[in-house]
């Protein structure tokens, strides 16, 4: 494999403490080397005078691959009519719009200056199906996120108060389908919903079935999750999200994270905030919670937020908040698709658009923005757009320029519901990022959240050659007022390596190579294992329609797994 | 403005993609122009010239027109047209005057399906038969994307779910239809002279639907509005009673399916709880 | 006036003048179609008995004075056949019923209608009594493809060794994808199989007959001569890297790893890749994009679901295991049989109905009006007919009220619904019955996908370009048009030049005119078996056979996606799918130069 040399490029490397520097970065066999030590003979030196060089892009919440996205994009199927760009030299023909084919996502990211995307949510049940997806995607390193919430094994332990079984059991699950993390989506609301219930729960709601709140949940789970000292911490979508006046069950949400947490560590990570951030008790009374989140997110250290930023125009909600989006469907009858999963889950899509006229869309729009204007710790919100839910990814270096332009948000303010503008509190916001905040985070802050930031995140010695290099000279920027220059330079990376190797050049994609999907192996005490094991192959007849043994997934099934050893308190 | 003829070199054994073949694209082109223009052979990009013979007549013509001795393998003929006269000597492959705008349109012999597909304006007229999906919207799209003005006249008989999710534009067919003619149509109105399979007008919202024939099943979810005694629609009358549905009620439509009572016997249970009306002309 | 007592007047009429009998003819599976397939072959007796009959209502038969075992000519708009007879009283008067295969498909409808699906059921047709001969397979397949009919069937050499037991062993044949089987092996010799239904345990057992052992090539005699691998898939690579339109279909009786591979050869080459979906449940997948969906997986069945109805479909017959697995038993809320009730929608009284707790028989080709009443009732909305088809105006309030007010309701359908005239507007409308139902309650609706890993096929498709099924890569993008990408049509209009059937039987399943026309066109099959396509092929290739020689990911009906295991050796010289595929496509990339 060639070495390269990125010569004379502005680095932001804020884990290393470095902000604009003029470093040479050297690579070999895949790894970030000392340039000192490569072999000039065999090194292509790539010129990057006057050019932004940062680690590749991390997205920590997607949804990229699996059972519903899948359905998602049969079901819109005319988003493939128009967007077709056919295959060349060597790449496959990409297509889709809200919904792209696993062409257009891998090319897509790369393309951005991203390495890493973690799909957001899938079923233990079909994760298998997750992989299999997952590893058609080119190019970027992936993992995903196990949802556990209304698992009927997770939840008899959690209503027994059994920490250590739960503990075992979740160590148990990561491990059988190779999952990241774990996820909760409205806790308990997919289990409610079998029993046509689920509408809107809060926090001290009282559960079907199980006597448990969601509350409880979220807490025995949280708790698990640090003895299991996982690198990442929960991942939650709170309860009663879209309905007006959901932000005080985040910021209630938010303080149980300092319940169970262990020292300075995130303990919990809220998904897509915006999706819970409405103030008001009615759809025409809706203002943005984004203040009042901010607020609280600040004290809370414990706890992290990525935004779900809205972009304006169509997108196809998908979401294990199955009850949630019945109700979207009412909203928009035209069509929906929902998936029941047997003793785990359940989801739902459902097309939808915003609209800049519109009243509610607008003031959506302003919430993840103000989180994270707000809050200002970028170490702790993450730009995401909860693709394809408030918007496609593509649209992130949108998403930026709205961060670090008081002048660009403005533009885009003269457009929309004038109205809406005055029950938020976007207009008055002066706060810009600047480029080390936006680097913080995009990769920075979530190698540390994903709990990578050995060797992901970073541009020193032993990190994983992912970097991007964007044609963009940061010192001659002014990203406040030539933020359109900032979005065009992030919509097309110079040049992207992906593990040592150039995929991206000139913003377009020259080799299709496929990245590793990382899992979590939790070391638990063999004997705690074995009567995980023990009580899970007792109850899996019953719960479940296959065979324990056919639901593991073998690491043989993964094209390039990449195994995470966890360390557990346990 | 000039006249082209455009014959093919050869039969064809798989599907060409002609959709440069509209006049828009060869106005004011010379013959060396229009041979360079691009088509598909089956995965084959060529150009026109390798597979096509290009002539043209100096006689003067009041706008661009195109006569093309066509083969059913020949598709998109007339993709996007605004202006001019496309004559189709022989058979139309699928998806003539796809998102037409403007202009004529006529096919001597028969059509394929998707005819006249998402058209907005212009004139189409098919002196032989039609295929499915006349003047619809493609799958998946929401109802409304079909046809949304124009008019589409087939003289012979047409396939099933024409006019489907049209929202504007007339479609006349002197012969018979498949199912479901102007399947969830929000606008727009659809004339069979002959008679259709069934299940005309199914989950349609608005718009008008006639049809003279016999039409052996219709949906429980329209519902008996008035008997007329007779009413002519251009050059033809349809004689004999006519029964005046409302429907679709599973969307809460309001639009209007005429049908002709006196061919349809089994109709006359719904007619009886209503009384003979007056005459009206569309 | 219903139109099948049309038909009675009609009979009445012609009664001892002419003998002949006019009904609307049903095609589909049946078990001994089913089963003989796989055992003995398509070319075994027992294969011919079951699929070159007739079903007739025994009353019709004794119109026309024919009873078991007679000879009658079936004729329709678009063909002609003679059959035997058989006698079902479970059928409605004015009904006749032929599983599926080339007896069938001879007289079936080939227009689709612009959906892809050809028209399987409620086709008009003439019955008489004859003389005439039923033909055999090959003499039907030769006359329909004017070609000659090759097979060299071969019963690999079974030979006792390690006696192992599988467990948890995932049958290969059906959308339920059984995955608790026990196979006992000696060997390579399959002794025993528990848990499965007749039908898998057909394939499992019988995995070593009727194989193809030898790749071949036909020469200009007509006949398919013996050839190395590497002659016969450079001969399959020149024939499509050559062609203008080639056609990849089959791919539902593989597994997962050698679509991926199919798609990228499609892509590759500027072809069709297609399943068997669009002749299966191809209305269900284009009713998903019109609608989307409503379904849970089959366990929650089990623990939830407190009425079930089947529309359309018979699984006694096609999915043996399914009513024991997911009726029988029970769950977490219903204890089992007992606490649920169980209807039948259908045109005949077939064998679940029998099985069923109620049984509504729907006028042939009906069901579109039948969901639209139950909409209504539903919606609350008052129907003016008394009958709406068939079914009297208190049923179906009452079914609407029983839909409501159930705790947990289970659609399952088939192929009753998909091959209907409307084809995927019922389905359309059976899911927005579904989307209704849940704001009363919780109901969903699941198809019943009837090879092992259609569902797979889809669900890769999918992700690869958007699109489950017929996707046409002719100009470098994928496309998706119903009437036109799809396998059916395409073969129909003769848009394609050359064909690799992979993993499928189209000359046993596709009717008449498409199967005319793919004997026109160089064809290349790959299949473990001797498929009806395969001899008549230009070009065989042998394959392991997916789910007994070869392992991969399959798809159950319900999404659940389960690893299909390799327990015996392939015969040497024998590939997997996907090495087939990808070495094919390795020599396609050659010879265009790369």
């Amino acid at each position: 494999m060639k070495s390269f040399l990125i010569k004379g490029g502005i680095v932001y490397d804020p884990l290393n403490g470095v902000e604009g520097e003029v470093i040479d970065i050297g690579l070999r066999n895949g790894v970030i080397v000392d340039p000192s030590s490569l072999d000039p003979r065999e090194t292509i030196v790539v010129d990057a005078r006057g050019m932004m060089v940062v680690p590749g892009g991390i997205d920590v919440h997607s949804h990229i691959a699996g059972p519903k996205v899948n359905t998602g994009r049969v079901m819109m199927v005319e988003d493939h009519y128009l967007t077709n760009i056919p295959g060349k030299m060597g790449l496959r023909s990409q297509t889709g719009r809200t919904v792209p084919n696993v062409y257009k996502i891998g090319y897509g990211y790369a393309r951005l200056g991203y390495t890493t995307v973690v799909e957001a949510a899938s079923p233990p049940l079909k994760t298998r199906h997750t992989h299999e997806e997952l590893d058609s995607i080119p190019i970027i390193d992936k993992m995903t996120l196990i949802l556990m919430d209304s698992n009927w094994i997770a939840l008899d332990y959690i209503s027994e108060g059994d920490l250590k079984g739960l503990a075992g059991y979740i160590a148990w699950l990561l491990h059988a389908t190779k999952g990241y993390g774990v996820k909760i989506v409205d806790p308990g609301a997919d289990l409610a919903w079998l029993y046509g219930k689920g509408y809107g729960i809060d926090l001290d709601t009282q559960l079907p079935e199980y006597n448990l709140t969601p509350r409880e949940i979220i807490l025995m789970l949280g708790e698990a999750s640090t003895l299991l000292n996982l690198p990442h911490p929960i991942h939650v979508h709170c309860n009663r999200l879209g309905y007006p006046g959901n932000y005080s069950t985040t910021t209630r949400t938010l303080e149980l994270s300092s319940k169970y947490s262990t020292g300075n560590k995130i303990s919990m990570h809220i998904t897509h905030v915006q999706f819970t951030g409405y103030k008001g008790s009615t759809w025409a009374t809706l203002g943005s919670g984004g203040e009042e989140i901010a607020r609280i997110l600040r004290r809370q250290r414990n706890a992290s937020v990525d935004l779900g930023q809205i972009i304006f125009g169509s997108v196809t909600t998908m979401t294990a908040d199955a009850p949630f989006e019945h109700v979207l469907f009412h909203i928009s009858r035209w069509k929906w698709a929902f998936a029941d999963v047997e003793a785990e889950t359940a989801s739902g899509i459902v097309p939808y658009r915003y609209r800049r006229r519109n009243y509610v869309n607008t003031v959506q729009w302003t919430i993840g923005l103000e989180v994270a204007l707000l809050t200002k710790d970028p170490w702790r919100t993450f730009i995401t757009t909860d693709h394809p839910n408030a918007g496609p990814f593509t649209k992130y270096p949108r998403v930026i320029a709205w961060l670090m332009s008081r002048r660009a948000r403005e533009e885009e303010m003269k457009k929309v519901n004038r109205r809406a503008l005055k029950k938020t509190a976007l207009p008055a916001v002066d706060e810009e990022f600047d480029f080390n905040d936006i680097i913080i985070a995009t990769r920075a802050a979530p190698a540390k959240l994903l709990g990578l930031e050995d060797f992901k995140g970073h541009l020193g010695i032993g990190a994983q050659a992912d970097i991007a290099i964007y044609n963009i000279d940061p010192g001659k920027v002014d990203p406040s007022r030539d933020w359109k220059i900032v979005e065009k330079a992030l919509s097309r990376a110079e040049y992207v390596f992906k593990d040592g190797r150039i995929v991206v050049r000139g913003g377009r994609v020259v080799e299709e190579t496929y990245g590793s999907t990382l899992y979590v192996k939790p070391e638990i005490p063999e004997d705690l294992s074995k009567t995980i094991v023990d009580k899970v192959r007792e109850m899996f007849p019953y719960y479940y329609s296959i065979q324990y043994s056919n639901f593991i997934v073998d690491l043989s099934e993964i094209r390039k797994p990449r195994e995470i050893p966890v360390k557990t308190l346990l | 403005m000039p006249r082209y003829f455009i014959q093919p070199k050869k039969e064809f054994h798989v599907p060409v993609d002609a959709r440069s073949m509209s006049p828009d694209n060869i106005k004011g082109k010379s013959i060396k122009e229009i041979l360079e223009l691009p088509v598909w052979e089956g995965n084959s990009r060529l150009r026109l010239g390798e597979i096509f013979e290009v002539s043209c007549s100096p006689e003067p013509e009041d706008t661009v027109e195109l006569i093309i001795d066509s083969s059913n393998k020949i598709r998109y003929v007339g993709y996007k047209m605004s202006e001019g006269r496309i004559i189709i000597e022989g058979e139309a492959g699928c998806f003539l005057g796809y998102k037409m705008k403007g202009g004529m349109m006529i096919v001597r012999g028969n059509a394929d399906s998707w005819l006249g597909s998402k058209m907005k304006d212009g004139i189409i007229e098919v002196f032989g038969n039609a295929g499915d999906h006349l003047g619809s919207k493609l799958p998946g799209e929401k109802p409304g994307k079909g046809m949304s003005g124009g008019e589409i006249i087939v003289h012979g008989s047409a396939g099933s779910y024409i006019g489907e999710g049209m929202s504007g534009g007339r479609i006349i067919v002197e012969g018979s239809s498949g199912i479901m003619p102007g399947y969830s149509m929000i606008g727009g109105s659809i004339f069979i002279r002959g008679g259709c399979n069934g299940l005309p007008g199914a989950r349609m919202v608005k718009g008008k639907i006639v049809i003279g024939g016999v039409v052996p099943r219709i949906l429980p979810s329209f519902h008996p509005d008035s008997v007329l005694s007779k009413g002519k629609v251009g050059k033809w009358a349809v004689t004999g009673r006519i029964l005046l549905l409302i429907g679709d009620s599973v969307v809460g439509g309001r639009g209007r399916l005429y049908l002709n009572l006196d061919l349809n016997k089994y109709l006359e249970e719904l007619a009886e709880l209503l009384e003979v009306g007056g005459v009206e002309a569309w | 006036m219903t139109s099948t007592s049309i038909v009675q007047e009609a009979l009445e009429e012609k009664l001892g003048e002419r003998r002949q009998l006019e009904i609307l003819l049903v095609t589909g599976r049946s078990l001994v179609q089913g089963m003989s397939m796989e055992a003995e072959g398509k070319r075994s007796r027992r294969y011919r008995l079951s699929a070159s009959t007739l079903s007739l209502n025994p009353e019709d038969a004794q119109l026309i004075g024919v009873e078991k075992n007679s000879r009658v000519r079936v004729e329709t708009e678009h063909g002609a056949i003679v059959v035997n007879v058989s006698i079902d009283p479970g059928l409605p008067r004015g009904t006749g019923f032929i599983p599926m295969g080339p007896w069938a498909n001879a007289v079936v409808c080939p227009l689709t209608d612009g959906t892809g699906m050809p028209k399987y059921k409620n086709i008009p047709a003439k019955v008489r009594p004859t003389e005439e001969q039923v033909p055999s397979v090959e003499e039907l397949v030769s006359i329909i493809t004017g070609r000659r009919v090759d097979a060299h069937p071969v019963e690999l050499d079974l030979r006792e060794g390690e006696k192992k037991i599988i467990e948890d062993f995932v049958c290969p044949f059906c959308g339920d994808l059984c995955d608790f089987i026990k196979v006992h092996l000696n060997g390579n010799i399959v002794e025993k199989v528990v848990g499965a239904c007749p039908l898998g345990s057909s394939k499992i057992r019988n995995y070593h007959r009727d194989r193809i052992v030898k790749p071949y090539i036909r020469s200009p005699s007509g006949l398919l001569e013996e050839c190395t691998l590497p002659k016969a898939l450079d001969k399959a690579a020149e024939i499509l890297a050559s062609s203008k339109h080639p056609l990849i279909f089959g791919l539902s009786s593989t597994v997962n790893e050698a679509i991926i591979v199919g798609v990228e050869l499609a892509e590759y080459l500027g072809a069709i890749i297609d399943n068997t979906t669009v002749v299966c449940h191809g209305p269900t997948t284009i009713g998903v994009m019109e609608a989307g969906a409503a379904r849970c997986t089959l366990g929650l069945v089990r623990h939830l679901a407190d009425l079930i109805l089947f529309w359309g479909c018979n699984p006694a017959e096609a999915h043996p295991n399914h009513f024991k697995r997911w009726v029988i038993e029970g769950g977490k809320h219903v204890k089992g049989r007992k606490d649920r009730r169980v209807i039948v929608i259908d045109v005949r009284r077939t064998a679940t109905a029998r099985m069923a707790d109620e049984f509504i028989m729907v006028e042939p080709g009906k069901d579109y009006e039948l969901i639209t009443a139950l909409r209504m009732a539903v919606k609350d909305l008052d129907i003016e007919q008394s009958t709406v088809a068939g079914v009297p105006r208190e049923k179906i309030y009452e079914l609407a009220d029983a839909l409501r007010s159930c705790k947990y309701g289970v659609g399952f359908f088939g192929m009753g619904l998909t091959m209907n005239e409307p084809r995927y507007r019922s389905l359309e409308e059976l899911i927005k019955l579904a989307h209704d139902l849940n704001d009363w309650t919780r109901f969903t609706v699941v198809p019943m996908r009837g090879h092992y890993n259609v569902t797979g096929a889809c669900q890769v498709s999918t992700w690869l370009t958007g699109y489950p099924f017929s996707v046409d890569f002719m100009r470098g993008i994928p496309k998706f048009i119903p009437g036109l990408t799809t396998a059916t049509d395409a073969l129909i209009r003769g848009d394609v030049d050359a064909a690799l059937i992979i993993a499928s039987d189209p000359v046993a399943h596709f009717p008449r005119k498409a199967v005319e026309n793919l004997s026109k066109i160089p064809l290349i099959v790959v299949d473990p078996k001797w498929s009806l396509t395969a001899m008549i092929a230009d070009v065989v290739i042998p394959s392991a056979m997916s789910g007994v020689e070869a392992g991969g990911t399959a798809y159950r009906m319900d999404g659940v996606p389960l690893r299909v295991k390799k327990i015996i050796e392939p015969p040497t010289g024998v590939m997997e799918d996907h090495r087939i595929l990808l070495e094919i496509l390795s020599r396609v990339r050659r010879l265009r130069g790369e």
